[in-house]
């Protein structure tokens, strides 16, 4: 483990941080998703007979129907639609949707229900005719080849029908009013976000994208599976957002800050746009279904547009309220590289593999201005944040602005030579690049160099600059991500493009807290030793410092002693010197005396005088003498001690001058060891500190792992929460449902009385009926007798006409007349009375039997509403049963969420707590 | 479940009771019948039965072998499936046999015991080392002839065949067991020798009392060898036609995506892979969802297919070299210097039978490795041998092939012969006329091949006359010839065709096509000086000049075009890249046009070869001459060739020889022209030798004569070899060469064919029906019906042969195919017949209105010659022959009796006579 390349330490738990993420290799590159089910290897008899029974049980019943949307299209999108797509829709044959299926390609329809064998799609695909499908490649499995000709067999279902649903709006984030400037509020960071890595490698892959929130500290970096979100200002990772569906390749934040879009997916296969909150790292949308991946990627600072493009060369415009596209504009001849729409969304700037810029009304999807320059790809395209000015940069080696009032260019450097790989504005208008000569630099407005990194190891290919502009961040090929101080282009830390898992951190974190441990005994134990050490300097310093002390007592009295020697000794000289001259002249006296004498004869009295004299002289010199030898022998007594002194004085000069000597090594030794001492402590401190950080992270990680425990039960509400609404309607349908069932049967119940009140309507009339005959009976022969006397009357007439006279004859005629006619109407009486005899009965009595009847079928149908009606409130106690139970769980998940949010706050360190 | 199985586990529940052994029972069988297609070199349907584990994780169709479940091992349900079900395995040969089933399946139900450290490879079946093998074995041979292993994970194949009495050869790598002297050094397993430990070794192999021993290097065993982009990786896209020139070697790449073509740009292709779209093409952190892999895998739709699957060596490669980070090559590293393929020769005998090729590469560090899997192996004769790309040749139709591989830049092959199974053959005699039938009866008898008899008289006097003079016999000619009883006389009759002006207006034709003799208004080649072009090259021929000379006097030539006509070579091709084309295709019939842009993919010939030979004509200068019409061509000292990736200066260098020396200021083109036509080019008089054979063939040893290389070797290179010796030999003089042509009994072979050489169009078995070219079926023409031509800037009655400039034409040489001499192409000539020919021939005026206009039939009835007297004279004249007795009488009754009305009949006979193949055909 080596951590040489950091610079000084901005704060320690940064470096600290820092430490463990480059610490962490795992051997392998895992894969969290991929977890392969391991098949059990037990055998026995039993599971073999058993195995025969299921093998032998056809497979066929209750086969569910095979449809387009279930069981067609993941094979169309896996084998198929790269070339049949509506992009490129190659035979003029796009089988992306179900409609475009059924018309078929530019020969015709190439499916006919029911029929396989006959259908060109099949037939190709199961190379019964050419050209086999797909081109060049193995012939689909057997399985997919069935479920192709089932579903062709079984009639063309599009899909399986009950599951129809509607559709449900892609994105439900209306802002509440579109802004271009700084939002209000403290700027969106995430907050607590699951830290966990969508992929664990070895080694970092090349980042593909880095962008920076035009508003908060925060980073974001695509690496493939996911984008890592980095605080710009302490280098900590703040949230992982997963990406499941490839490599993102493109990111961008929202004008505001608030979203994350990252455009990426599968080369060669799916391409989407993926838009996050910042905040909460909620997915809020997948917008788009292309077939290969999306090479770029924005939205409108009003969240309403979403723009992408790609490889299929065309660019697509989203409207985010409901998923759908509004615009596919066929312009570019090559890949789409990159594209942004302008900060007040009025403009869409698109660039393409070929160098090809153009500038669109994103709102029309019209073209605005074509701006030529570029010879090659364009790599990336930023708006001053005024939209007046828009830069590109491409593989050429140029930045180049464009201003916006007339398309015209308006500067051009060759800021990489060899190309550039990575361009972005700056909200103060400086621009950040990087490129192929191994640099990143940072311009000021007029293309003027104000900043350049040290030559990468490879070629940097990603650049931002922070929301402050202080650092700008530039990631190479091989996965470095670098951090710089846009004032100078100096190195301030790193980012690290393949984060390491949870576990890995917390191990880590332990094992430094025991490395840690034992450096702090080892740190203590030094220090105490270092301790005694020091204290061992003192006392030795002071013991010489105390022997000097009394040495130079001792030969200070030494000397005194000495001094009061020599004194007296030369006291005593003196007095030996005065005493020799007295002797001298005592001597001589003596002699003179002698000297007398001798001269002096014997006789002479003053011989004896002299004599006396002379002895006296003599006694004298002898007296003198001897005191004079006492002297001496004192002298030379004292000279002896003296000289002994002396040496007593040298040996303690020289015990002084050692013991001084020596003092200043000791002196030194005591400072060297009093600094040791300082140093011991500092290292025990610095330690002590490392340990606290490294306590405090692995608290950190911890409660990220409790933190991901919180994440699960939060990522469990939204489904339990659309749960509770369906269960909602669920129950409202079934209330609805049970007030019809009970106005129903109260319907029953009256239609019920009213036919019975029919009936006995019907009763009273045939009763009346048939009261009404005996009266009838005796009209009609009344009539009938009329009918009889009339007709016998007319026989008389008709007789007498034979003789009357002519001019009788009309007279007789009229009365012929009369009398028909008298006939006539009898019979007509008699026909009707008898109709009434023979029908009123049969009329009432049927009438009678139809109410009846009609009651029966009402009372059977009261009794169905009424179990109905039952049914209906067992339905709704049900459903209220299971709206409760989903609430309940709710408010269950809710509390669980809740005591996961204290034990993770709790389990965060204190610092981090505070950061937040 | 289909019903067989399940009778198969009753049957192998009695199997039980007996026990199966995975040595007696199971290893033979899994190693004769399956390995070889589902085994560690193969995996169809992604199945690999080698091991246990793999055999397990099984393949497309699910696990092969479940341990304890024979009802979930796709191995048992497809090894029962009825005889005629399409999935049925193996898919060739008989059903495995119920017994054996029965075997199996109670191995499996046991549990499929594996024994430790057993890798199955395939085998030939027991039964199939039958004493056969040994009657008339002379010989076993081991290839490669010394292995090297230079890393823990190098690998050799090895290839063992044995040769037989008859000449035929068979593969018995598969019934040998390779036996190294010291085990401890390398494994074997089948035939794949792998290191384990440094040394030097033996490596010992017999079949049936033969020996072969071979040796055995091992050096750094130990070692791991990193996966290099330009030795591991690139290889690959070759391989698997990644780079070819549809797909993404194509100038523009393939959607979105491009690579070198063949890979001649190893640092441009590692730029795009890696660095050009910097996250697209690979992904460092999850290797193998590097769309790289992905898309070779088909795991993501690939327009290009499926290029090989997740189990492959190529994936594997790719994903480790990926998982190291996707490194370039060190500044140092060892480049390929050589390719071998082995075995050198085989002749196999019978439709069906297969021998196994394997392809060994050298690099500059003096290490080898066993390229066989990332060589691209082709035939050039399918039929015959079709090779598949893991090396291996299956014998076909009767014939010769060569089996080629290639690998980096180099192509080298290998010659398959087949001949039948049991044929009956015995050599035949064949008197030589001289040393050029030896080598052509060698080769025939190396396909038993039986040559056609000898040719008639008549035969070969029409056959020579036409190639040597490009004239018909007359009548005169012919009564004498036939009437000639001398044994010498065809040897007499080559050396008087030879002596005529005919015969080098036949070559100075030929050579002024080579040399695109044109007027060109572009390039300043006006009439003028193309004649005088033409005459200085007739001038040259017809004083049988050296043709080394002319050469080195054309290449090396400077002046004016007028007064020094031979630099009209010079002007009439003026680019620098073409003119050196031309001059490699003409003189050494080589075409380099390929390496111009990447390097040749199926010769030696790279991009540094083309433009090091090009630099010969960098200094070439050109200025006007004081008459408007002539330019001056002269050296112009300086001038350099660059190369067009990188820019390098190139010296000039003899292509495939070494570099001159040449000092500043000295005329390139001299210290080529010395070179280029002297023993030292190995080309050129192999090239020339060609050229004159082909004339009296209609077809190339190599061919077409324009095309030497590697790919497409010369069908009887001793032959060859011996004719460019001798015509080196005669001081460059092709006339002697041709008179030995002429003489040899070869050339005199009837075109009548046997049974055994109908099939054989190039080892000259017997003679070649040929149409006659252009100019000279004009001429024949001409001279049979004794009418004469006009051609612009000749006079009346000249001959086609004779026309000067290339642009000179006539609606029949057109139609006949003449060549215009835009290229130098051999192919400008176009000797295929067509409708509009046949058209020409019987309504045109090439036949109706010249038998008219000649008076050849008027002229003989008037001097009284009787109807068969005509009818003969115009077979001799255009056959060559009499008529026989049925050809005249049934010609005779359709002839007006009355000989006054007998002129128009007579002159249809003749028309018929022009339109008939034996006219339109030298046979």
């Amino acid at each position: 483990m080596s951590s040489g390349h950091y610079s000084t330490p901005r704060n320690l738990s940064l470096t600290t941080r820092q430490v463990i993420h480059s610490a962490t290799a795992l051997p392998t590159a895992e894969i969290f998703w991929d977890s392969s089910a391991k098949v059990s290897k037990t055998s026995s008899i039993l599971a073999l007979l058993l195995f025969i029974l299921v093998f032998l049980t056809p497979l066929a019943n209750g086969a569910e129907k095979v449809t387009y949307d279930d069981h067609l299209r993941p094979i169309l999108a896996d084998k198929c639609l790269s070339c049949h797509n509506p992009d490129k829709a190659k035979g003029g044959l796009d089988l992306s949707t179900y409609s475009s299926l059924m018309q078929g390609g530019s020969s015709g329809e190439i499916v006919s229900a029911g029929n396989p064998e006959s259908s060109r799609l099949f037939r190709s695909v199961a190379h019964l005719e050419e050209p086999f499908m797909p081109p060049k490649a193995d012939k689909l499995t057997e399985i997919r080849l069935k479920l192709i000709s089932d579903w062709i067999a079984g009639g063309l279902l599009e899909n399986s029908g009950s599951k129809a649903k509607a559709g449900k709006p892609a994105f439900k984030m209306e802002l509440a009013q579109p802004s271009t400037g700084k939002p209000e509020g403290p700027p969106p960071m995430p907050e607590h976000l699951v830290l966990v890595p969508s992929v664990i490698s070895k080694r970092p892959a090349t980042p593909s994208d880095i962008v920076s929130s035009p508003w908060a500290p925060l980073i974001a970096l695509a690496v493939p599976k996911q984008v890592l979100l980095y605080n710009s200002n302490t280098l900590l990772l703040e949230g992982i957002l997963p990406f499941p569906e490839g490599t993102p390749s493109s990111l961008a934040f929202s004008r505001n800050g608030s979203l994350l879009v990252a455009g990426g997916g599968r080369g060669g296969k799916s391409g989407l746009v993926v838009g996050w909150l910042v905040k909460t790292g909620k997915r809020v949308f997948e917008i788009g279904s292309e077939f290969d991946t999306v090479l770029a990627a924005d939205i409108t600072a009003d969240h309403q547009l979403i723009a992408l493009g790609g490889p299929g060369k065309r660019i697509k415009i989203y409207s985010t309220s409901d998923g759908k596209e509004v615009a596919n504009i066929k312009k570019h001849t090559d890949w789409v590289t990159s594209l942004a729409f302008s900060p007040d969304g009025i403009l869409l700037a698109t660039g393409d593999r070929n160098g090809g810029l153009y500038i669109w009304e994103s709102g029309t999807a019209n073209p605005f201005y074509t701006l030529k320059a570029h010879s090659k790809s364009i790599t990336a395209i930023s708006w001053r944040a005024d939209s007046n000015v828009v830069a590109s940069a491409s593989e050429d080696g140029s930045t180049r602005l464009w201003e916006m009032n007339e398309g015209k260019q308006v500067k051009n450097w060759t800021s990489h030579s060899g190309g550039v790989t990575d361009m972005a504005f700056t909200a103060d208008g400086r621009i950040v690049t990087c490129g192929r000569d191994k640099q990143a630099k940072v311009w000021d407005s007029e293309g003027k160099q104000k900043a350049a990194t040290k030559e990468f190891s490879d070629i940097p290919v990603s650049t931002c600059l922070s929301y402050d502009g202080n650092h700008f961040i530039a990631a190479d090929w091989v996965g470095n991500v670098k951090v710089f101080s846009s004032a100078d282009g100096k190195l301030i830390g790193n980012l690290i493009a393949n984060p390491p898992g949870l576990n890995t951190r917390i191990t880590h974190a332990q094992s430094l807290i025991q490395d840690l441990t034992k450096q702090l005994t080892q740190a203590g134990e030094k220090h105490s030793a270092k301790v005694t050490e020091a204290r061992n300097a003192q006392d030795q310093l002071t013991g010489i410092r105390s022997q000097i002390a009394i040495n130079s007592k001792q030969t200070e009295s030494t000397k005194n002693a000495l001094a009061q020697a020599r004194e007296k000794l030369s006291l005593t000289k003196e007095q030996h010197t005065v005493k020799l001259q007295k002797q001298q002249g005592n001597i001589e006296q003596a002699q003179k005396i002698e000297t007398t004498l001798k001269t002096t004869p014997e006789d002479a009295e003053n011989r004896e005088k002299l004599v006396a004299e002379l002895q006296k002289a003599r006694g004298i010199v002898e007296k003198q003498g001897e005191s004079i030898a006492a002297i001496q022998s004192e002298i030379h007594s004292s000279e002896k001690s003296l000289a002994a002194q002396q040496q007593s004085l040298e040996s303690a000069t020289s015990a002084l001058n050692s013991a001084s000597e020596a003092l200043k090594p000791a002196e030194q030794l005591h400072v060297v060891k009093t600094k040791e001492v300082t140093e011991s402590q500092s290292r025990v401190h610095e330690v002590e500190r490392k340990l606290a950080t490294a306590r405090n992270n692995e608290q950190f990680w911890k409660a990220a792992v409790i933190n991901v425990e919180r994440h699960s039960k939060l990522a469990i509400r939204p489904t339990l929460e659309s749960e509770l609404e369906e269960l909602a309607i669920t129950r409202e349908e079934a209330e609805k449902a049970h007030r019809l069932a009970v106005n129903a049967a109260i319907e029953a119940k009256n239609s019920i009385a009213n036919a019975q009140t029919a009936e006995k309507a019907s009763l009273e009339m045939l009763n009346l009926a048939k009261t009404r005959i005996p009266t009838l009976e005796w009209e009609l022969k009344l009539h009938e007798s009329i009918a009889a006397q009339h007709r016998q009357a007319m026989n008389g007439i008709q007789h007498t006409m034979k003789d009357a006279p002519p001019a009788m004859k009309p007279q007789i005629q009229a009365a012929i007349d009369t009398t028909i006619k008298t006939v006539s109407s009898a019979e007509s009486q008699i026909g009707r009375i008898q109709d009434i005899i023979q029908n009123s009965v049969a009329n009432a009595q049927a009438k009678l039997n139809k109410v009846r009847a009609e009651i029966g079928d009402l009372q059977k149908g009261l009794l169905l509403r009424q179990t109905a009606q039952s049914e209906a409130i067992a339905k709704v106690q049900e459903a209220t049963k299971a709206h409760a139970i989903c609430s309940e769980k709710i408010v269950q998940l809710e509390k669980e969420i809740a005591e996961w949010q204290k034990r993770y706050l709790q389990a965060l360190p204190t610092t981090a707590q505070a950061e937040k | 479940m289909n019903p067989g199985l399940f009778i198969l586990l009753l049957a192998a529940l009695t199997t039980v009771a007996r026990g199966t052994d995975f040595h007696r029972d199971i290893q033979p069988l899994l190693e004769t019948r399956c390995i070889s297609c589902h085994g560690s070199t193969k995996q169809k349907g992604n199945l690999d039965l080698s091991t246990l584990e793999a055999a397990i994780k099984g393949g497309d169709s699910g696990p092969g072998i479940t341990p304890g479940k024979p009802l979930a091992s796709e191995l048992l349900t497809r090894i029962s499936l009825a005889h005629d079900d399409d999935d049925i395995m193996p898919p060739k040969g008989a059903p495995v046999s119920s017994e054996q089933r029965a075997q199996l399946t109670a191995w499996v139900s046991q549990g499929a015991k594996w024994p430790d450290g057993i890798i199955l490879v395939d085998r030939a079946p027991e039964d199939s080392t039958s004493p056969a093998d040994a009657e008339g074995l002379l010989s076993i041979a081991v290839y490669p002839p010394a292995v090297s292993l230079t890393s823990n994970a190098d690998l050799q194949r090895l290839v063992a065949i044995a040769s037989y009495q008859d000449g035929t050869t068979r593969d018995i790598t598969r019934k040998v067991t390779f036996k190294p002297q010291k085990t401890t050094l390398v494994s074997v397993a089948g035939n794949l020798l792998r290191p384990r430990s440094d040394g030097e070794t033996t490596l010992q192999t017999s079949f049936h009392g033969k020996q072969a021993n071979i040796p055995i290097q091992v050096q750094s065993s130990s070692e791991e060898r990193p996966i290099s982009f330009r030795l591991d990786v690139m290889p690959i896209f070759m391989r698997a036609n990644c780079n070819n020139g549809s797909c993404h070697g194509s100038a523009r790449g393939q959607d979105g995506f491009m690579l070198s073509l063949f890979g001649y740009d190893p640092a441009g292709d590692y730029h795009r892979i890696t660095r050009e779209l910097t996250s697209r093409r690979i992904n460092l952190a999850i290797p193998e969802e590097s769309l790289l892999i992905e898309k070779a895998i088909g795991a993501v739709p690939h327009t290009g297919g499926t290029l090989f699957n997740n189990k492959s060596e190529y994936y594997h490669t790719l994903r480790n070299w990926l998982t190291s980070g996707a490194p370039d090559d060190d500044k140092g590293i060892a480049t390929p210097v050589a390719l071998n393929i082995y075995p050198e020769q085989v002749v196999l005998e019978g439709r069906g039978s297969k021998q196994q090729f394997i392809a060994i590469a050298t690099y500059s560090d003096e290490t080898t490795r066993d390229v066989t899997s990332l060589a691209i192996f082709e035939s050039n004769n399918s039929p015959t041998a079709a090779i598949e790309q893991d090396g291996m040749v299956t014998a076909g139709n009767r014939g010769e092939a060569f089996v080629m591989a290639r690998f980096a830049t180099f192509t080298v092959g290998s010659q398959a012969i087949v001949i039948p199974k049991d044929l009956k053959y015995s050599q035949p005699e064949f008197p030589s006329g001289n040393y050029i039938d030896p080598l052509v009866a060698e080769k025939l008898h190396k396909l038993r091949i039986v040559p056609s008899d000898l040719c008639t008289d008549e035969q070969f006097l029409r056959r020579a006359t036409i190639d040597i003079t490009g004239t018909l016999p007359d009548e005169e000619q012919f009564r004498t010839f036939i009437a000639d009883s001398s044994p010498e006389k065809r040897e007499a009759l080559v050396d008087k065709l030879l002596s005529r002006k005919e015969f080098t207006e036949i070559w100075v034709m030929k050579f002024a096509e080579l040399l695109q003799i044109r007027t060109d208004p572009n390039n300043q080649v006006s009439y003028k000086a193309t004649l005088l072009y033409y005459n200085w090259l007739q001038e040259r021929i017809a004083n049988n000049v050296p043709f080394n000379k002319i050469v080195q006097e054309l290449i090396s030539s400077t002046g004016g075009t007028f007064t020094n006509p031979s630099t009209n070579y010079y002007q009439i091709e003026r680019d620098t890249l073409k003119l050196s084309e031309n001059v490699a295709q003409v003189f050494m019939g080589m075409r380099l046009q390929c390496a111009q842009c990447h390097n040749h993919p199926f010769d030696r010939w790279t991009m540094d070869d083309y433009y090091s030979f090009a630099a010969f004509f960098s200094q070439i200068g050109r200025k006007r001459a004081q008459d408007p019409r002539e330019v001056i061509v002269y050296n112009r000292s300086n001038g350099d060739m660059k190369h067009p990736i990188g820019g390098k200066v190139m010296e000039p260098v003899f292509l495939g020889a070494e570099k001159p020396e040449i000092k500043s200021g000295q005329d390139r083109r001299e210290i080529l022209a010395e070179w280029m036509a002297s023993s030292k080019n190995p080309f050129f008089s192999r090239n020339l030798a060609n050229i004159v054979w082909a004339h009296f063939f209609g077809i190339g040893i190599i061919n077409p004569v324009d095309d030497v290389r590697i790919s497409n070797p010369a069908s009887n290179p001793q032959l060859l070899d011996a004719l460019a010796q001798r015509f080196t030999d005669y001081n460059y003089d092709f006339k002697r060469l041709i008179r030995d042509i002429c003489t040899s009994r070869t050339y005199q072979l009837s075109t009548r064919v046997n049974e055994s050489n109908q099939g054989d169009t190039n080892n000259f078995s017997h003679g070649s029906i040929r149409r006659l070219r252009a100019e000279v079926m004009l001429d024949a023409i001409s001279q049979a019906t004794g009418t004469k031509n006009k051609f612009t800037g000749l006079p009346l009655g000249a001959r086609a042969v004779q026309i000067a400039d290339g642009n000179v034409s006539s609606y029949f040489l057109r139609t006949f195919g003449r060549a215009e001499r835009k290229t130098v192409c051999s192919c400008e000539i176009k000797m295929e017949p067509n409708l509009g020919q046949a058209l020409h021939l019987i309504n045109g005026d090439a036949t109706g209105s010249r038998i008219t206009s000649g008076k050849v039939v008027a002229t003989m009835l008037a001097n009284g010659k009787s109807p068969e007297h005509v009818i003969e004279n115009l077979y001799i004249r255009t056959f060559s022959r009499v008529p026989t007795e049925t050809e005249l009488s049934q010609l005779l009754s359709k002839i007006d009796k009355d000989p006054k009305k007998n002129q128009q009949d007579l002159e249809d006979v003749f028309w018929a006579l022009l339109n008939a193949k034996e006219f339109i055909f030298n046979h």
